[in-house]
C-alpha cells in the first residue's frame, strides 16, 4: 500500500516535472529552430542571427542600457529599501505595515496605469534633466519594489536585527557600519536574491520603456522583430539564457554562503 | 586627541580605564501612559557591581539602557566618571554591554566578534588582536577564537559577548539578563565567572535580573526595584535580614505571613515576642513577616 503509493507520488512527480519542462523548453527550442533557420528553403542551418546581433549598432546600445539599467535599478533598490526597513523595524515597528503596503502597491496597477501616471513627470524629466534611458531607473526602481521588499523583509525576519544593532552601537558603531557592516553581511542571501529579481525585472521589461519612448533591450527586440525576425528571436533567447544562468549562479552563491554560515545555525 | 587616550596609570592588566562612578540622577522614562521609570536615582561606586532586582515591568531593563544610551530618558541626567553622557548616542558613551538574547555577530569569528569594537575605535590590527586573545584567555576561550557564534554553546556565546564588551576598556560593564537564555548548571557557572572577570578587571558594573539568588549571590550591593522606582538598595544581606518595605521582604527570599499584634517595640506572634526591623510601626494589630530559617519546630513538652 504505501510502496504503491509512493510510486505513484514519484510518477506523479516525473509527469509535472515533464510536462513543466516542455512547456518551458519547448518555445525555447522553437525559438533556438526558427532563429539557425537558414534564408532560402532548402538551405542550411546557421549562427548568422546570432553573429549579426553584435553588428547592430543601435541593438548593442538597446543592450548595454538594458544592462546598465539593470545595476543602476538594484544599486537604488538597496540604498533606499535597505536603511528604510532596518530603520522601521527598530525605531518605528508601527510604520512597518505602512511601508509594506506602499512598496506593494506596484504589483496591483498594471504597468499601462502606472505609464499615465510617469508620462507627465518623464516629460517633465526629459525636459529638465536628461532624456537619457537611463532615466527609466526611476520608473524601474517602482516597479521592482515589491519583489525587492518580499526578498528583504524574508532576510530581516532571519536576523535578530535589534539586538544586533544594540551590541554593535554600544561598541561604537554609527548607523552606516550597523547596517552595511552588521545586519547586511548576515542576510546576504536576501541581498543576493533581491538584486536577482531586480536585474530579471528589468532586463524583461518592455511596457514602460514602449509607452515612454525609450529603446531597452525588449523593446529594440520588438522592433527588429518587424523587419528582421530571425535576428529578435535570437536575441530573446539570449536574454532568456542570460537571466537564466543569473539565476542559477546567484542561486548557488547563495546557497554556498548560507551552507558554510547560516545553514548550520537552523540545524542546531 | 591623543592625549585623552592615554591610559591612566590605576589601570589593571586586564583593566578599564581606572574604574569610574557612575550616577544616575533622577531618570523618568514614560512609554504613552506607562510610566516605566518615575525618578530612579543611583551612584555605583568605582569598581562596585550593582545589581538591579526586580519583577518583569519594574524598569530595571529601562534603568539599563538609559544609561547604556540605547534610550533617550525624558528626564533626568547620567553621569558615566564625572562626565554627563546624558546627550550622547549610544556609541560613544563608552559602555560595554552584554545581553539577554544571544548577540554575537554571526558572519564573525569570536576574535573578531572581540575585536569589533576596537576596530570602530580605528586600532590597529596587531593591537586588536592582542587584545581579543588576552579578553578570550579571560573569559577562558583562548582555543575557540576561530569560531563562529553557531559552533559555541550559549554559555560560551555570553562569554565570548563578555569578553567583547570588556575589550573596549569600557567605563562600566552593563549586564542585562544575560544568563536568563541558559540552562540552570550552566548559569550558576558562569554567574561565578562574571564575578570573578568584574573583580579581576575592577569595572564598575551594573546587572539587571529578575533572579533574586542571582543578585543576591555575587552583587556588592542590591537595588530592588518596583513600578519604576527604587525600594531598597543595600549590601545583599541588609536586603535580606533587613528589608525596608514589605515588597521587598516578600520578593527576596521566602517569608511567612503571621497574624500578630505590635505592643512597645515588639510584636507578639502567638504568643512569642519577637524584634521589630522597623521600630517606627504603630501599635495594634499587624501581620507579621517572618522568614522560614527564624522559626524551629519543637515537639510539645509532654508534661505541658
Amino acid at each position: 500500500m504505501n510502496r504503491r503509493r509512493r510510486r505513484r507520488l514519484a510518477a506523479f512527480k516525473t509527469i509535472v516535472f515533464v510536462v513543466l519542462g516542455l512547456f518551458f523548453l519547448l518555445p525555447i527550442a522553437a525559438m533556438v529552430e526558427f532563429a539557425t533557420r537558414g534564408v532560402g528553403i532548402d538551405s542550411p542551418r546557421t549562427l548568422s542571427a546570432f553573429t549579426s546581433i553584435t553588428s547592430d549598432p543601435e541593438l548593442t546600445d538597446a543592450i548595454t542600457a538594458s544592462l546598465e539599467l539593470a545595476v543602476i535599478t538594484s544599486v537604488a533598490m538597496l540604498a533606499l529599501l535597505l536603511p528604510t526597513m532596518i530603520w522601521a523595524r527598530l525605531r518605528l515597528p508601527r510604520m512597518v505595515r505602512p511601508i509594506e503596503m506602499v512598496c506593494l502597491t506596484p504589483l496591483t496597477i498594471p504597468a499601462i496605469v502606472l505609464v499615465v501616471g510617469f508620462a507627465p513627470i518623464y516629460r517633465w524629466i526629459e525636459i529638465n534633466v536628461s532624456d537619457s534611458i537611463l532615466m527609466l531607473a526611476f520608473a524601474y526602481l517602482i516597479l521592482v519594489l515589491p519583489y525587492s521588499y518580499r526578498a528583504l523583509d524574508a532576510g530581516l525576519a532571519a536576523v535578530d536585527v535589534r539586538t544586533l544593532s544594540e551590541a554593535a552601537r554600544s561598541l561604537g558603531a554609527g548607523w552606516g557600519t550597523v547596517v552595511w557592516r552588521v545586519i547586511v553581511p548576515n542576510m546576504s542571501s536576501a541581498v543576493f536574491n533581491a538584486c536577482l529579481l531586480c536585474v530579471a525585472v528589468v532586463l524583461g521589461e518592455f511596457t514602460v520603456a514602449n509607452l515612454l519612448n525609450f529603446e531597452n533591450l525588449q523593446v529594440a527586440i520588438a522592433i527588429l522583430g518587424t523587419g528582421n525576425a530571425s535576428v529578435s528571436i535570437a536575441l530573446a533567447v539570449l536574454s532568456l539564457l542570460f537571466v537564466f544562468v543569473l539565476l542559477f549562479a546567484l542561486s548557488f552563491l547563495g546557497r554556498s554562503r548560507s551552507r558554510g554560515r547560516g545553514a548550520l545555525r537552523v540545524v542546531r | 586627541m591623543k592625549v585623552f587616550e592615554a591610559r591612566p596609570a590605576a589601570s589593571t592588566k586586564n583593566g578599564s580605564r581606572a574604574a569610574a562612578e557612575v550616577r544616575v540622577e533622577d531618570l523618568r522614562r514614560q512609554y504613552g501612559t506607562t510610566t516605566a521609570l518615575d525618578g530612579l536615582t543611583i551612584t555605583i561606586g568605582a569598581g562596585e557591581l550593582v545589581a538591579l532586582l526586580g519583577p518583569s515591568g519594574c524598569g530595571k531593563t529601562t534603568a539599563l539602557r538609559l544609561v547604556a544610551g540605547l534610550e533617550d530618558a525624558d528626564s533626568g541626567r547620567v553621569v558615566i566618571g564625572g562626565r554627563d553622557v546624558t546627550s550622547l548616542p549610544a556609541s560613544r558613551r563608552d559602555t560595554g554591554m552584554v545581553f539577554q538574547a544571544y548577540s554575537l555577530f554571526p558572519h564573525m569569528t569570536a576574535e573578531e566578534n572581540v575585536a569589533f569594537g576596537l576596530r570602530m575605535r580605528k586600532r590597529g590590527a596587531r593591537e586588536r588582536r592582542q587584545r581579543a586573545g588576552e579578553m578570550l584567555e579571560l573569559v577562558g576561550l583562548s582555543n575557540h577564537a576561530g569560531r563562529y557564534a553557531h559552533q559555541l554553546s550559549g554559555g560560551q556565546q555570553q562569554r565570548v559577548a563578555l569578553a567583547r564588551a570588556l575589550a573596549i576598556r569600557p567605563s562600566i560593564l552593563l549586564l542585562d539578563e544575560p544568563l536568563s537564555a541558559l540552562d540552570a548548571r550552566v548559569r550558576s557557572q558562569l554567574r561565578d565567572e562574571i564575578r570573578r572577570v568584574q573583580r579581576e578587571v575592577g569595572i564598575t558594573t551594573l546587572f539587571v535580573t529578575h533572579d533574586q539568588e542571582e543578585a543576591l549571590a555575587i552583587a556588592d550591593r542590591v537595588g530592588v526595584m518596583r513600578a519604576g522606582r527604587l525600594e531598597q538598595m543595600g549590601p545583599p544581606t541588609t536586603i535580606y535580614s533587613q528589608p525596608a518595605t514589605p515588597f521587598v521582604a516578600e520578593f527576596v527570599g521566602l517569608t511567612n505571613r503571621l497574624a500578630g499584634v505590635v505592643r512597645h517595640g515588639e510584636v507578639e506572634v502567638r504568643g512569642v515576642r519577637l524584634p521589630l526591623i522597623l521600630p517606627d510601626t504603630m501599635d495594634g494589630p499587624a501581620v507579621a513577616l517572618v522568614r522560614p530559617e527564624a522559626i524551629s519546630l519543637a515537639a510539645r513538652p509532654r508534661n505541658a
